[in-house]
């Protein structure tokens, strides 16, 4: 994606009008305020082009990897132009080398910035990107001492970043003096730290359970993460060829692994538009919507990031994720409000709540014009859920729809489908 | 698995989302009392032949966001090894 201009060295010229006092103070603080606000709406913009990317269907499963390291690498921030540009990083390596990822997200501004590393310096050290990275993004709890995170975090003294977004490393600020990390002394650099987390076998067993959680079932199985992990650390941490091993894996298809994933918000949204080869006129609502589901692109609650699986679904998430498809096709409001949080890095959303999309449900109707009429409920239920339906319910639905024109018939049985429980698990 | 489903589960009222709490209780990421069964656990399960169509399903929304008609009509001639080549390839 590259949609935003350099946000932080507009904020920067704007803070210095601040301080020529060439402009009142309160015309300033307006321009900052407006500022704030605009970059907000882009990062709303970012967030509507990733999810009509992911429903688009081209790199599909780039665009899932990508939305697994962005809750992997969880990391906020205010800058739009920090945000694309992290987004990007985590796309161009999203199947590529996860040491070559760890490298890169390490450096990267929004990331620097979130986990204080700015701050860290020789004679004040911030612990906070070195404790991160080893509980985190490389080795998980437990499998370090608080002594390794300390001498860690010497290493990356200086790493820091510039109003453009380029990662500077500020010889000044590091401290160049000998570490002891993993028993290991020597004078090590931030690089050098992120080579030792990466040979130890514990960082590919940490990515395989992950991978594991996320692509085939919250509940794991240490057999098949064991045979991830020594995959994943055998090619040197080649993604593509651990994903291509998940998906041609006899496990991956074993009936307990499918519908045992809850979709995450996102993931329902983007199936929607992807199943359905519609698209959404006003975005306004999509960010409403993620908003009441739980799951804001690029603002994950914290640096762990979405908990995920079971915690997506409560009475209240559950009643609006029902109500989905009368409201994208049959006209009707959301009947749900968000509390703003009142985190000054959240997105601000307005409470729009009438959805407005495009669908040419006579284009979708000719996907199953083979289908006889009698088999059609039964089809499209195949078709757009992923754990078979009773056969109580299909008849209850054909019931409902009777003595309707084949294409309102096709749509009828779909919004119907869409709303039950079981369209929200994959 | 047989389930009682009332006239309210259609229509989303509220006793629709009691009905569908309840429904999630007993669904698998739940962990519920019929998948909990000791016999459909997962490092128990023996690998069952599972129709082609829905392996193909499981691993367009496990590796995306699912298919479109389609994307779903081209996969079902093909194998589930060939899919997931095709899926690397057009991420690359």
């Amino acid at each position: 994606m590259d949609i935003v201009k350099n946000e932080a060295l507009a904020l920067k010229s704007v803070r210095k009008e601040l301080k020529s006092n060439t402009n009142s103070r309160e015309e300033v603080r307006d321009r900052l305020k407006e500022m704030a606000e605009e970059g907000r709406q882009t990062i709303g913009s970012l967030n509507d082009a990733w999810v009509a990317r992911m429903g688009q269907g081209k790199g599909a499963l780039r665009e899932k990897m990508t939305l697994f390291w962005h809750n992997h690498f969880a990391c906020r921030s205010r800058l739009a132009n920090f945000v694309e540009q992290q987004n990007n990083t985590l796309r161009t390596h999203a199947l590529g080398n996860f040491k070559d990822l760890l490298m890169a997200i390490s450096k990267d501004a929004a990331m620097l910035q979130f986990l204080n590393n700015q701050q860290n310096r020789k004679k004040s050290p911030n612990e906070n990107f070195a404790r991160e990275v080893m509980e985190l993004f490389t080795l998980g709890r437990g499998h370090y001492t608080e002594n390794d995170i300390k001498e860690a975090a010497r290493a990356f003294t200086g790493w820091g970043f510039n109003l453009q977004g380029e990662f500077v490393f500020r010889e000044i600020f590091h401290d160049d003096g000998i570490k002891t990390i993993f028993g290991k002394t020597g004078n090590f650099q931030g690089e050098d730290v992120l080579q030792m987390l990466l040979d130890n076998p514990q960082t590919s067993q940490h990515i395989s359970t992950k991978i594991y959680r996320f692509f085939v079932n919250e509940r794991v199985n240490t057999n098949h993460t064991a045979q991830m992990a020594k995959r994943f650390y055998r090619s040197n941490y080649d993604i593509a060829d651990l994903m291509q091993f998940v998906f041609t894996a006899d496990w991956f298809y074993d009936s307990a692994n499918m519908g045992a994933q809850i979709k995450s918000p996102v993931e329902l949204l983007a199936g929607l538009q992807k199943a359905l080869q519609m698209d959404f006129v006003d975005k306004t609502p999509v960010l409403y919507l993620q908003k009441a589901l739980g799951q804001v692109l690029f603002n994950p609650p914290n640096v762990a990031g979405w908990p995920g699986g079971k915690t997506w679904i409560d009475s209240s998430s559950l009643l609006t994720r029902m109500q989905i498809p009368k409201l994208l096709f049959r006209n009707e409001t959301l009947h749900v409000d968000v509390k703003d949080s009142g985190d000054a890095n959240e997105e601000v959303i307005k409470r729009k709540k009438m959805f407005e999309v495009i669908m040419n449900w006579e284009t979708f109707a000719k996907s199953f014009e083979k289908v006889p009429e009698k088999d059609l409920a039964k089809t499209l239920a195949s078709y757009l859920i992923q754990v078979p339906i009773n056969d109580t319910i299909i008849a209850k639905i054909e019931r409902q729809v009777a003595d309707k024109e084949r294409i309102e018939k096709i749509k009828q049985y779909t919004v119907i489908l869409l709303s039950l429980p079981e369209y929200q698990v994959c | 698995m047989v389930r009682i489903v009332p006239e309210s589960y259609l229509h989303n009222d509220p006793a629709t989302v009691l009905v569908g709490v309840v429904f999630l209780c007993f669904v698998k990421p739940f962990g519920g009392s019929f998948y909990s069964n000791p016999h459909n656990q997962q490092h128990k399960i023996q690998m069952k032949a599972t129709p082609h169509s829905q392996m193909i399903q499981h691993l367009f929304w496990r590796a995306g966001f699912g298919a479109s008609p389609t994307e779903l009509q081209a996969a079902l001639s093909k194998s589930c090894a060939q899919v997931v080549k095709d899926l690397l390839r057009d991420s690359k």
